[in-house]
Order: structure tokens, then C-alpha cells, then sequence
């Protein structure tokens, strides 16, 4: 089980309180664009996940799965 | 009684004066009149005497006043008299007394008459189609612009293109999630129309505006732009008014569904009025 709104926020303070920061949250032909993923969407879809690889392996967008990736190489998740 | 039985009237000397019989009064009475001439009274072919209105002989005399006084306050006041002497002496002075003058008065009217024809002659063209009219519209959004894939007006330009960089390279939105995009438009405009198009299945998603007026990137407003329900499939239009002076807009494009990642156009454009 993990807790996405352990994660670090995006800047937007008005935001923040519901969105951790991703940078994959789009896409603009090959290039990767930063944004904000809502911790409840993550918590409702992945929250009963442990692992990075387990959530990628749920995961069909492919940003999401970037995301998982990155928080692993972050060490947010093991 | 009969005159013959009164007796006449007599002056001062007991002379007899100018006198007549009245059978009415059976009395003798003076002979009055005017100017030296005795009263008369006219009698007409039916043995009647002819009477007066106000003095007047009333023969045909309400017919004749009433045509005397269209003619005197009607038809020929003397004012309007005036005014008909002053036009017939401003032509005589033209074309009489100045002959080149009134030849450039025909000319003058010559020359209107021929641009009159010749303006039926375009309108007629352009009722016909033959030579249609060249127009514009203004005001409003009245063009596309394909390059842009966006609308555009004819006082208004493509200011931005957010989330959607280059062109038919849209931008792609992961599930949850959203993207920020924040630029500075030229100072001092009055409008900013924002134009969004969402490709692919319809779905739930949202585009906010937020914008700041002191030069720092601290937003001041925030105001939704558009909600999009899962019925909505084609472009989407919204419009902010922005405060004069504001140096600084964010848009927020938000994909708040849960199933899969979605694309979008997001074009900005600036309304100069």
C-alpha cells in the first residue's frame, strides 16, 4: 500500500494540495511535459500497490508508467 | 286705408317734402338716402326684392367668398407671391442675364444624371452576379485559420499557442493529470480569447485561466474556463476579459479522466479593441 500525498506537490499553490508534481504528465510529440497528477486519482488506481514495477505493470498510459519509473529512480518507491 | 286718406308731411313753412306712402304703416314718411340720392330697392324678374347679407347682394354671395378666400389666403399669399417673384428672377438673372451660367447649371445636372446610370449600372451587376461586390466582414469571428487550426478574426491575431507547440502536433494529457503553460503577451491589450479543441473520444477535462497585473508571475484571478462533460466532442470556445495592464496568464488544461490519456489543441488569441 502506498500514499501518493507523500510526494512532493507541484508549485502551484492553489494545487497543491491535490497534485504532486509529474514530470510526464504530457506529451508534446516526443518531448515530455511537467505537470500534476491528482493524488486521489493515483491513491483510487495504484494506491494499493507497493512497488513501482507493480503500478507500471497496471498502468496502460504511458506517462503514468514514466512517472512510476521516475519516482523509482527518485527512491520515492522501491 | 289708402295713401289718399293720410296726409303728406310737411317741413317747417308747412311745405310738403320729399315723402313716400308705407302701406305697411299707412303713413307718410320721409324720403331718406346718401350722398344725394334717395334709397332704391332692386326687384328681380320674379316681382321680389333682392336681399342683402351684411350689405351685401346675396346673389351666389356665399359661393363667391368662398372662392375669394382660397385665393387670398390659400393659393396666393404675399409671401408666396414673393417668393415665386424672387424665382423667376433668379432664373431670368441665370439664364438670361448669364447665359454661361446656365450652361453650367445643365451641365451639372448632365453630369449627376450620368453618374446616376452608371451606379444603376454596378447595382446592377452586383444583383445579377456578373460583377459581384468585394467585402469584408469585421467585428467578429468570421475566418479559420488553417495553418493555426484556429479562428481568427480581423482585428484580432494568434497570440499563443498553448499545448500545442507546433502545429498538428497536439498535445497529449496523462489521466489525473494536468499541464501549466504561462506566457506574457504584448502589454496593454483588452481581450484574450481563449480557443480549445479536444481530439479523440469525448471525455471529462477542464481548461482554467489565471492571469497577473503587477508583473510578477503572483495570479491574481483565477477563472474557469471550461468544463467539459463526457457529451462534449467537438471545439470548445471560451473568452476572458482580462484587466488592462495584466502581464502575465497561466493556462491550466486539466484531463480529469480516469481511463486513458487525451489530446488537445489550446490556442490563445488577442482582441485588440
Amino acid at each position: 500500500v502506498f500514499d501518493f500525498a507523500t510526494l512532493s506537490r507541484v508549485a502551484d499553490e492553489a494545487l497543491a494540495e491535490s497534485y504532486v508534481k509529474n514530470p510526464y504528465a504530457g506529451k508534446n510529440g516526443d518531448e515530455w511535459i511537467e505537470g500534476g497528477t491528482s493524488i486521489q486519482f493515483l491513491n483510487d488506481k495504484f494506491g494499493q500497490y507497493s512497488t513501482a514495477q507493480e503500478m507500471i505493470d497496471a498502468a496502460e498510459d504511458e506517462g503514468l508508467k514514466m512517472y512510476f519509473a521516475w519516482l523509482k529512480e527518485q527512491g520515492k518507491l522501491p | 286705408m289708402a295713401y289718399n286718406t293720410k296726409a303728406i308731411k310737411t317741413d317747417v313753412n308747412a311745405k310738403p317734402i320729399p315723402q313716400l306712402y308705407n302701406p305697411v304703416t299707412d303713413e307718410y314718411e320721409v324720403l331718406q338716402g346718401t350722398g344725394g340720392a334717395a334709397r332704391q330697392v332692386l326687384y328681380g324678374p320674379d316681382g321680389q326684392p333682392i336681399s342683402t347679407t351684411e350689405g351685401k347682394l346675396a346673389v351666389r354671395a356665399s359661393e363667391v367668398e368662398t372662392a375669394l378666400e382660397n385665393l387670398l389666403n390659400g393659393q396666393s399669399t404675399a409671401a408666396k407671391q414673393d417668393a415665386l417673384t424672387a424665382l423667376v428672377g433668379a432664373l431670368d438673372a441665370t439664364a438670361v442675364s448669364d447665359p454661361a451660367a446656365s450652361g453650367a447649371v445643365i451641365a451639372l445636372l448632365k453630369g449627376v444624371l450620368s453618374r446616376l446610370q452608371a451606379v444603376e449600372g454596378k447595382i446592377d451587376g452586383i444583383t445579377d452576379g456578373t460583377t459581384p461586390a468585394t467585402t469584408q466582414l469585421k467585428g467578429s469571428l468570421v475566418a479559420y485559420d488553417s495553418e493555426h487550426g484556429a479562428f481568427k478574426t480581423v482585428n484580432a491575431s494568434l497570440l499563443h499557442e498553448s499545448f500545442d507547440f507546433k502545429h498538428k502536433k497536439e498535445v497529449t494529457v496523462s489521466p489525473g493529470s494536468y499541464l501549466v503553460d504561462t506566457f506574457r503577451p504584448t502589454n496593454g491589450y483588452a481581450m484574450l480569447r481563449i480557443i480549445t479543441k479536444r481530439i479523440g473520444a469525448a471525455h471529462n477535462w477542464r481548461l482554467c485561466a489565471n492571469w497577473s497585473s503587477d508583473g510578477t508571475q503572483v495570479y491574481q484571478v483565477v477563472e474557469k474556463l471550461h468544463t467539459a462533460t463526457s457529451g462534449d466532442a467537438d471545439t470548445q470556445t471560451a473568452k476572458i476579459v482580462t484587466p488592462v495592464g495584466s502581464q502575465w496568464v497561466m493556462l491550466q488544461l486539466f484531463n480529469d479522466d480516469t481511463v486513458s490519456s487525451h489530446d488537445y489543441h489550446v490556442h490563445v488569441m488577442l482582441t485588440a479593441a
